[in-house]
């Protein structure tokens, strides 16, 4: 369904007709692999390394040769990663499997790997391709969960490694971890010992160096919570203006207590913060972080938008379906709240128990995963367990009526006028912005 | 104004947001796909149309203006449904 994965069949063709859906799919399809950009940079300078997007081969395709092929791992396509490596093995071909879902199933990915690299590559990678050259491969190294971004472990991502490739949008990332703690998060908070940021100059000198590498550039930081520190944050932002990039990030809904903060963000270009809202209502948010933090920001929900995208920065708001706490009556209430909030866009995900997630392991500790592995359905969009205060069926029912009532014609084109009155409020008479 | 105007000035407006040289470009160039506007550039571009030209384009037809040569056509029709101001 143009990039975004989903498996649920109806979802998916439901999903080709809502033009407000689609319009994400072609972006998330276009966006390269940093974590196996880092690994890059941290190989080296004497070794050569090509970057391969895992689509490039197909399974009938002869292998192309390499001395040492790593892959990098999301849960959704975690098979064809391990697909492709059985094939390099059996071809005697040594693999490393690293990333996400792998330090997550370290035991699951070591069948099909001569080595598994837990947590960030940086404080492994050097060490392990040492050893390899000696010829004394280990079965499991361990990567940094801290100090990731000091000095000497930082790596510099190589994004030179792109240049010629098609793509639109680059990541860089400015952090890892996140305050918030959420029982379902799957992000880099689980391979990380704390919230990690990386010094502003550096940031600034990749975001020069990513912007060299293609045409017509849009940046997404690859952050889960990049203004949880402000002053951070507004020195960032100074530093950025004069680079005129667009740029896109996910942070929480506190950057609307700061109007310094705000006029700065757009001043720098960005264009979207995505916000994790969840749910629309005080009791769909409880216990959802262990310091309630959430459930306590619900009520500024509706001002804090309109005061974000009064400064011409658009909320890209996301809810999640099938919370604990959530009735079937939480379906209209999202809609009902995304037409109240004028949000410019919207993003309506279900509850996934990501594996080795404390969500995971409390819902299988209750007994409520639909099937022991579900890997290929972790897309955010497909039902893997059995909500508490609806059936699976009403969740995935709900869950289609609501992308039906967000996604449509209508509702696009009201999101998008409500966004050019923004723009057109904020312009003098010539029409620059 | 005449279409030779309308399509300079709109040049003139398109230009600066997208990294292209915007004079001569094919007006019939997909604004996000071959321009490499991104889909808020898009709609901060027809915003400043709109702002500069005085119209107002309907609300149903924003997401078919995709190229230069259709924005011209939706100026040209909101000036006739505005009631002629030209
Ligand atoms: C950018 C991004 C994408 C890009 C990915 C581009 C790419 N090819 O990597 C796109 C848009 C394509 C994408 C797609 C999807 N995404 Co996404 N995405 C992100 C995002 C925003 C940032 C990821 C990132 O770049 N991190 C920075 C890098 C540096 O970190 P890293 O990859 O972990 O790499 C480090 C280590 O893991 C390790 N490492 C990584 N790879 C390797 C390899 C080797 C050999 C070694 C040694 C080490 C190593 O070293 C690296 C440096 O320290 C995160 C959310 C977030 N804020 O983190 C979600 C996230 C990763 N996505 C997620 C999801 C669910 C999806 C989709 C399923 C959505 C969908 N329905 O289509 C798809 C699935 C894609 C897939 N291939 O399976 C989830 C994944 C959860 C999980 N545990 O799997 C996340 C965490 C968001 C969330 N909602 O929870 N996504």
């Amino acid at each position: 369904m143009s990039g975004v994965r989903v498996r649920t069949r109806e979802l998916a063709e439901l999903g080709v007709t809502l033009p407000g859906f689609v319009n994400r799919g072609k972006v998330i399809a276009s966006l390269p692999s940093l974590g196996l950009l880092t690994v890059a940079a941290l190989t080296p300078p004497d070794i050569d390394v090509a970057y391969r997007e895992i689509g490039e081969t197909r399974p009938d395709d002869p292998l192309e040769r390499f001395d040492l092929v790593g892959i990098s791992s999301f849960t959704a396509q975690i098979d064809e990663a391990y697909a492709l490596a059985d094939r390099y093995r059996a071809a005697g071909v040594p693999v490393v499997l690293g990333g996400l879902h792998v330090s997550l199933m370290p035991d699951e990915a070591a069948q099909h790997a001569d080595s598994i690299v837990l947590n960030g590559a940086e404080g492994a990678w050097p060490r392990l391709v040492e050893d390899f050259r000696r010829g004394r491969l280990k079965p499991r190294y361990e990567g940094l969960r801290s100090g990731v971004f000091q000095a000497p472990n930082h790596a510099f991502p190589r994004f030179d490694l792109l240049r010629g490739r098609p793509y639109n949008r680059l990541t860089v990332q400015t952090s890892r971890g996140c305050p918030m703690d959420c029982e379902f998060c799957a992000a880099s908070i689980r391979i990380t010992s704390g919230f990690q940021q990386k010094p502003v100059e550096r940031v600034v000198a990749e975001i020069k160096a990513a912007m060299a590498v293609t045409d017509h550039p849009f940046l997404e930081l690859a952050d889960d919570n990049t203004f949880v520190n402000k002053r951070w944050g507004k020195e960032f932002l100074r530093a950025i203006t004069p680079l005129g990039v667009s740029w896109f990030t996910e942070t929480d809904i506190s950057v609307a207590d700061d109007d310094e903060l705000l006029r700065l963000l757009a001043e720098s270009g960005c264009r979207q913060i995505l916000v994790g809202l969840e749910s629309p209502t005080e009791d769909g948010l409880a216990r959802l972080d262990p310091h309630d933090w959430k459930r306590r920001h619900c009520a500024r929900y509706l001002e804090a938008i309109a005061r974000i995208q009064s400064h011409g920065v658009t909320v890209n708001g996301c809810f999640i379906l099938g919370l604990d706490s959530q009735t079937p009556e939480v379906f209209p209430r999202v809609r009902d709240f995304v037409r109240e909030s004028g949000l410019l866009e919207v993003q309506i995900t279900v509850m996934t128990p990501f594996p080795g997630t404390p969500l995971y392991r409390r819902l299988a500790a209750e007994g409520r995963l639909l099937q022991p592995r579900y890997w290929d359905r972790c897309t955010l969009f497909d039902v893997n367990f059995r909500p508490k205060h609806m059936t699976v069926s009403e969740l995935e029912s709900g869950m289609r009526w609501l992308f039906g009532e967000i996604y449509n014609d209508a509702e696009c084109a009201r999101r998008q006028r409500h966004y050019m009155e923004l723009v057109k409020a904020r312009m003098p008479r010539d029409g620059a912005d | 104004m005449n279409p030779k105007e309308l399509e300079s000035e709109l040049r003139a407006l398109l230009a600066g947001r997208c990294r292209l040289d915007v004079s001569d470009f094919d007006p019939d160039a997909d604004l996000v796909r071959e321009l490499g506007l991104d889909s808020l550039a898009r709609l901060r571009l027809l915003a400043a149309v709109e702002h500069r030209l005085e119209v107002r384009f309907e609300d149903a037809r924003l997401g078919e203006i995709r190229t230069l040569r259709q924005l011209a056509g939706a100026v040209a029709e909101a000036i006739k449904t505005k009631g002629g101001a030209s």
